[in-house]
């Protein structure tokens, strides 16, 4: 028993690296966009996103002209599901990364799997302006309909049960009622 | 005679009774148990709107927080009420024996409506991610006839149960110890009786969400080559049934009619502040809204609760009249018939009106022909009154013996 304590150890250690080098490494996916005079580099950290988990990017912006159209600027983003794809729009937080001029973080969780754009827009000095990123949201494996319908419908078996053990109850309520309870049954008339 | 009367206790009134602290224990738990159902009732009608306007854009939306707040906390009471009259049970604590508990696995001694209630709510906890699951795989706009919203909807009909059988089983035993209405009597009604007359409405409210997708957007089953109206047998059931367990539990003319004042005041009241609710969280999140415009009260369905009142009437004069001649069992089909009549024409009614105003609704919406319910043949009509007449039958029976099981449990 004792011997088994150095690997499950070593396994700890080695799942704790791994996530610590997952996180570590870049991303998975970058593309640039244009948007005027600015241009967006995206950097996704998954692909394809999964339902219910962050998606983290990240946006480097740079202006065609001088550095003061990078001052003050603002980004904003939706996950913008796509036709065919059964969700509502999701905002993403945004937030300025670390003191770069043009530098922002991002993340969205994706509630419904399927086609969506990160739909991202840009405003600065030198103008407003949005970009598209396709993104594909993708979820847990689909259990079978019938054994869907098999779980959400076993508690009525169960309140079944206990209508059966009421009603054979009941006989023993009304003797106990019927004993115990003077003027109950002043109705009753079986 | 003053509409609320708060009593002092009389000389053999509850404060001075053997089993007063175990009574008020019980009385109070009920009491908070109800209000948490309560409150995930509250934020369920929210949700329905919110799904509506704003679709589902996480899962901890404010709606959802209310109503896993409300499950979790008559959860949490449940386990508590477990455990501490487990002890007292083993402790010996005068009023706590095997006439006021039941037992669970030979260890765990506890009121009967708790250890159900319990279930319940421990059944539409484990619902939750089933259903986010499945959100998750399906859209949001996955029909309230869907496995897991079902399992929530089940578990929360058992919890509803649970907490009507606590408070019956409470009025029971204030019953025969002479204490019942002593400290507060409403309109001539006992504080306690009126309690479990509102859990009861739960039930009632319950089946009504359950179905509204009759209503709306799947008005017919198809049963093989036989297609049936479904709105009128399941509202059918649900009103006769709590109305009938509601007359013969308390035994009092118009308990039913009383029952169904109070679930139809309450849903009124929600589907009034619903979409104010849900405009003022909108607008004050930037949200874009689904359907065009802003939410905004539909009267209709408000109003549309009161129109269960008018079965719940004729069960209650049915019953009463037919029980001093008839006896018992054919007294509760007839008055289960009576019940029927009114809920099959209301129920149809609503979903050949509810058919229309859906269709009205999405055709607001580009692109939506094909999603258009089917207008009903008058063949599936005419079976589905028929079939809700039986049902309504069947229901009156079963009404009658919970109701009586609730006249007399004490457990």
């Amino acid at each position: 028993m004792m011997r088994r304590w150095p690997s499950a150890l070593l396994a700890v250690v080695w799942l704790g690296l791994s996530g610590i080098s997952a996180a570590a490494q870049g991303p998975i996916r970058s593309e640039t966009r244009y948007a005027g005079a600015y241009t967006l580099r995206i950097d996704l950290y998954s692909d394809p996103a999964f339902t219910g988990r962050r998606l983290t990017f990240d946006v480097v912006v740079a202006a065609a002209g001088t550095t003061d159209q990078l001052r003050n600027l603002t980004l904003a983003a939706w996950a913008m599901p796509e036709a065919g794809t059964n969700a509502t729009p999701v905002r993403a937080s945004i937030s300025q990364a670390g003191h770069a001029l043009g530098g922002f973080q991002g993340s969205v969780t994706p509630q419904v799997r399927g086609s969506y754009r990160l739909h991202l827009i840009i405003s600065g000095p030198a103008g407003t302006n949005a970009v598209d990123l396709p993104l594909r949201v993708a979820a847990p494996t689909a259990i079978p309909i019938w054994l869907a319908w098999s779980i959400g419908l076993l508690p009525l078996l169960g309140l079944f049960v206990f209508g059966l053990q009421q009603r054979s109850d009941l006989a023993r309520l009304q003797l106990m009622g019927s004993t115990g309870e003077g003027g109950a049954s002043s109705h009753v008339v079986t | 005679m003053a509409a609320f009367a708060a009593t002092r206790p009389a000389t053999t009134g509850a404060r001075d009774h053997p089993f007063a602290g175990e009574r008020r224990f019980r009385l109070f738990a009920a009491a908070a148990l109800v209000s948490m159902q309560t409150l995930a009732a509250v934020g369920l009608g929210w949700d329905i709107q919110w799904h509506r306007w704003l679709g589902r854009d996480s899962f901890l939306t404010p709606p959802h927080l209310i109503i896993y707040t409300g499950v979790v906390g008559a959860g949490l009471i449940c386990i508590a009420v477990v455990l501490i009259e487990t002890e007292r049970y083993w402790r010996r604590v005068p009023g706590v024996d095997r006439t006021s508990t039941v037992s669970l696995l030979g260890v765990f001694h506890a009121p009967l409506g708790f250890v159900l209630a319990g279930f319940g709510a421990l059944t539409m906890a484990l619902a939750a991610p089933l259903d986010n699951y499945w959100h998750q795989l399906y859209g949001v706009d996955v029909t309230l006839w869907s496995p897991f919203h079902m399992m929530g909807l089940i578990g929360a009909g058992i919890a509803y149960l649970g907490a009507a059988y606590a408070l019956a089983s409470e009025l029971v035993r204030s019953r025969r110890d002479g204490t019942a209405g002593r400290r507060v009597m409403i309109f001539g009604w006992p504080g306690i009786a009126l309690g479990a007359l509102f859990a009861l409405t739960a039930v009632l409210r319950l089946v009504r969400v359950l179905m509204e997708p009759s209503i709306e957007t799947f008005p017919t089953w198809q049963l093989g080559p036989i297609e049936v109206l479904t709105s009128p047998i399941g509202l059918t059931l649900a009103v006769v049934l709590t109305s009938m367990a509601a007359v013969v539990m308390l035994r009092k003319p118009g308990a039913a009619t009383l029952m169904t004042v109070m679930a139809a005041l309450f849903t009124a009241t929600v589907t009034l502040l619903a979409p104010i609710a849900v405009r003022i969280v909108g607008d004050a999140s930037g949200y874009t809204y689904r359907l065009p415009g802003h939410p905004h009260i539909n009267w209709i369905q408000v109003l549309l609760p009161f129109a269960y009142v008018l079965p719940a009437i004729a069960v209650d004069v049915a019953y009463l009249a037919q029980l001093r001649r008839w006896h018992r069992m054919r007294a509760s089909l007839i008055a289960g018939l009576a019940g029927s009549l009114p809920m099959t024409a209301i129920a149809t009614i609503l979903t050949l009106d509810g058919i229309s105003s859906t269709q009205a609704a999405l055709r607001m919406l580009p692109a939506s022909s094909n999603d258009l319910p089917p207008q009903p043949a008058f063949h599936a009509i005419a079976l589905g009154a028929l079939l809700a007449l039986v049902v309504g039958g069947y229901a009156g029976r079963i009404g009658e013996q919970l109701g009586r099981i609730w006249r007399l449990n004490t457990r």
